[in-house]
């Protein structure tokens, strides 16, 4: 496994929208698609793949799912990690960076902003005013900062740390409703109060096993481990609990 | 006068190419510790399909769709859980798709890479899935050129004998190519 840095953005209306649009598509066949974690490198909007890699954003037209088609390269910046895409937006975080892409046009992503911090690996996820984003140290990235940041993206072009709140070794998050999960290995599922993003507040932690990234949906959330993944009852956020898992 | 200056020149001339004969003897070990490419075959690289379930040892990134949840098995493929029960999920079976490591799914067409393909692949039969299309050479994959390493030897990539799906460490004699 390499080691990873982990940057993590989540948008909170985001996850919301994601999960809302997966539900009223569920039945609709012309217009059903899954949803990922907060690790992921690919990502549909509308009927556009994109896709990232070390440097570039690709960007593929599946009008036709069954036949897609390479429409455009953007060069990014160097050790792309993960791509969250947001209403008009594209949040792709880097070792280094946060990048934020329109895609008014989406054939043509042009930058918005971007915002550079020490160190940082990896996933994002956000909404129309708040990005959280884990930093997670690493040797790969040569940095000892783990930490979950927060952004204030009111104005995309000027995004504003408001808060670094200090973890273990976090790395994938996902956002339900108004509380954050974050994956902080070494000490475990973190849950979080995040209706204030100014005065986040610590829930609880799931302790017992090292989850890498997370998927909530509507009653149910999906854990990443290195080899399965467990399934939770989120339903009650005050104490989502383990009700299965594939393992091995 | 003009000839210490000269003697001088000399000196540091002899000096500087016997430095520089020495560079040459370090940069031209006649064996070290370095790596090699792993060639796939087109036939075996390229190939998607369906196989029965298996064990999830290098687990990699998770993604759900309808009562389905696929879990990335780094470089292999990708595994297929049934999860209609999530107090229940059960693994019902492995798409092989080689060099693989994301996953995206609409409307029953999964994409995904395939070194350095966008593969479509139509997951309509979850038990027999089948190539939709294919977008070829527009990602990395592992490079064709190099190891993932600084400052090594390693063995020169011959393109004729395929794919380059991975590095191996590999003792080497009179190596000629250096990162």
């Amino acid at each position: 496994m390499k080691p990873i840095k982990l940057l993590f953005i989540l948008l909170l209306l985001s996850t919301w929208m994601a999960c809302d649009k997966n539900t009223l598509s569920s039945g609709d066949n012309f217009n059903s698609t899954g949803q990922g974690g907060s690790l992921a490198r690919f990502t549909i909007v509308n009927n556009y793949l994109y896709t990232v890699d070390g440097m570039n954003l690709n960007v593929f037209n599946i009008s036709t799912p069954a036949s897609p088609v390479f429409k455009n390269k953007v060069q990014i910046g160097f050790d792309i990690e993960a791509i969250f895409p947001f209403n008009n937006q594209l949040f792709i975080a880097s070792n280094s960076a946060m990048y934020i892409y329109n895609i008014s046009n989406p054939e043509q992503p042009v930058q918005e902003s971007f915002v550079q911090h020490l160190t940082g690996c990896d996933p994002i996820v956000a909404n129309d005013s708040i990005a959280f984003l884990t930093v997670h140290g690493g040797t790969r990235c040569g940095s000892m900062i783990n930490q979950l940041q927060v952004y204030d993206i009111t104005n995309i072009t000027y995004p504003q740390l408001i808060a670094n709140i200090p973890m273990t070794n976090p790395m994938g998050l996902g956002l339900k409703d108004s509380v954050l999960f974050v994956c902080d290995n070494g000490t475990g599922l973190r849950v979080l109060n995040v209706k204030n993003p100014y005065q986040i507040q610590s829930m609880y932690v799931v302790s017992g096993q090292q989850y890498l990234d997370v998927i909530p949906m509507d009653s149910t959330m999906l854990c990443m481990m290195s080899n399965g993944v467990a399934y939770f009852d989120i339903s009650n956020l005050n104490q989502i609990v383990k009700i299965g898992e594939v393992k091995n | 006068m003009i000839q210490k200056k000269s003697v001088i020149g000399l000196t540091a001339a002899i000096t500087l190419l016997l430095f520089g004969l020495v560079a040459c003897v370090e940069k031209t070990p006649k064996s070290i510790t370095g790596y090699a490419p792993v060639y796939g075959d087109t036939a075996t690289t390229l190939l998607i399909q369906s196989e029965p379930a298996r064990p999830i040892v290098h687990g990699g990134k998770i993604y759900q769709y309808q009562n389905y949840t696929f879990q990335i098995e780094n470089g292999e493929g990708i595994h297929i859980i049934n999860s209609s029960n999530p107090a229940n999920p059960q693994k019902i079976g492995f798409i092989r798709v080689g060099g693989c490591s994301e996953i995206s799914i609409r409307n029953n067409i999964l994409y995904t890479d395939n070194h350095q393909d966008l593969v479509a692949i139509n997951i309509s039969n979850i038990n027999q899935v089948s190539v939709a299309s294919r977008v070829e050479r527009v990602f990395p994959g592992i490079n064709q050129s190099y190891p993932p390493y600084n400052g090594v030897w390693f063995e020169c990539v011959d393109p004729s004998k395929g794919i380059v799906i991975g590095w191996t460490e590999k003792l080497l004699v009179n190596p000629k190519c250096k990162r």
